[in-house]
């Protein structure tokens, strides 16, 4: 392959991967909530307003979302 | 209610998400068959197609940042703190490939990986503010100080942008000075000064888009901070009521 042509396949490369690379750590932190919302629902959540407070939380992690 | 407008949101945020990856996708299309290939200095020059939008971005995001620390120290509430947090992450990234892909096209061009140019050290230093923001954050201690030290810094670095935009005119650079919005207009063809635009949009909205998500992860991390310190507090209650 031509050198010129190598760095301008691995400058797009290493972009994407790294694009890539966000995006599943966007997506691993997203899972991270949703365990964290799940695991506080389960404990014993004390008043009313807390739990609608969780159930807020819970729409927001939607997966459609992020 | 709120489930209707975390739906509503939920639509237009894959909906932005698939305008993003069309606009991203002819913007490929355009960079390698559409654009002509540089008489100068070939392939490489494709490179500036992903560099500039990536720097713009960049950029774009330090001025974000700094517009969050400001509304933070002025207005203490933690919208403006989870703003600069989503952008400080992006702009991160923006700079890490600013300074990657430059270096990639710097190499066969200048002959050079790297050189102390004014414009490139500049760039460097704000990737070091932003790796320096992310550092206060860790270890400033409280949420408060950490987002007002945090702030300072953010705004910092917005400083350092319009002096990296500057520096090829302050300054005997390597780095070529503007060649798209100059006095005589772009200094370049039609179809590349096209296709740049169509790169610098759908750059632009994916951090739109990037910065949506992160948002909303900001927004729920703090939510659920609240409701941990919130079941700790009521159950060190219990416990104490248990104990009497």
């Amino acid at each position: 392959m031509d050198r010129n042509l190598l760095y301008l396949f691995v400058a797009f490369f290493v972009s994407w991967l790294v694009m890539g690379g966000y995006l599943w750590s966007l997506s691993r932190q997203v899972q991270n909530l949703r365990d964290e919302v799940e695991a506080l629902e389960s404990a014993d959540v004390p008043t009313a307003t807390q739990a609608g407070a969780v159930g807020e939380t819970r729409a927001q992690t939607d997966p459609g979302q992020a | 209610m709120v489930q209707r407008r975390g739906s509503a949101m939920g639509r237009v945020s894959a909906g932005l998400g698939v305008v993003t990856a069309i606009v991203m996708a002819a913007a490929l299309y355009m960079m390698f068959i559409y654009a002509p290939t540089d008489a100068v200095q070939g392939q490489p020059q494709r490179i500036f197609y992903i560099h500039v939008p990536i720097a713009t971005i960049a950029f774009l995001s330090s001025f974000v940042l700094a517009v969050g620390g400001i509304g933070y120290l002025v207005r203490r509430s933690q919208r403006w703190d989870r703003l600069a947090r989503a952008s400080a992450e992006i702009g991160l990234i923006f700079t890490t490939l600013v300074l990657l892909t430059g270096s990639l096209w710097g190499r066969p061009i200048w002959g050079t990986w790297w050189t102390w140019d004014a414009r490139l050290t500049t760039t460097l230093i704000l990737w070091f503010i932003y790796l320096g923001y992310f550092m206060l954050r860790a270890y400033a201690g409280d949420a408060d100080r950490a987002a007002r030290y945090s702030a300072v810094l953010g705004i910092i670095g917005a400083i350092d942008v319009p002096i990296i935009y500057l520096s090829v005119d302050w300054w005997r650079t390597l780095h070529p000075g503007p060649v798209l919005f100059t006095s005589g207009g772009p200094a370049m063809p039609g179809s590349m000064f096209v296709t740049f635009m169509v790169s610098l949009l759908a750059f632009t909205l994916l951090y739109v888009w990037l910065m949506y998500q992160k948002y909303m992860i900001e927004s729920v991390k703090d939510r659920v901070a609240e409701r941990q310190f919130q079941l700790a507090e009521r159950q060190a209650e219990i416990r104490e009521g248990m104990a009497l």
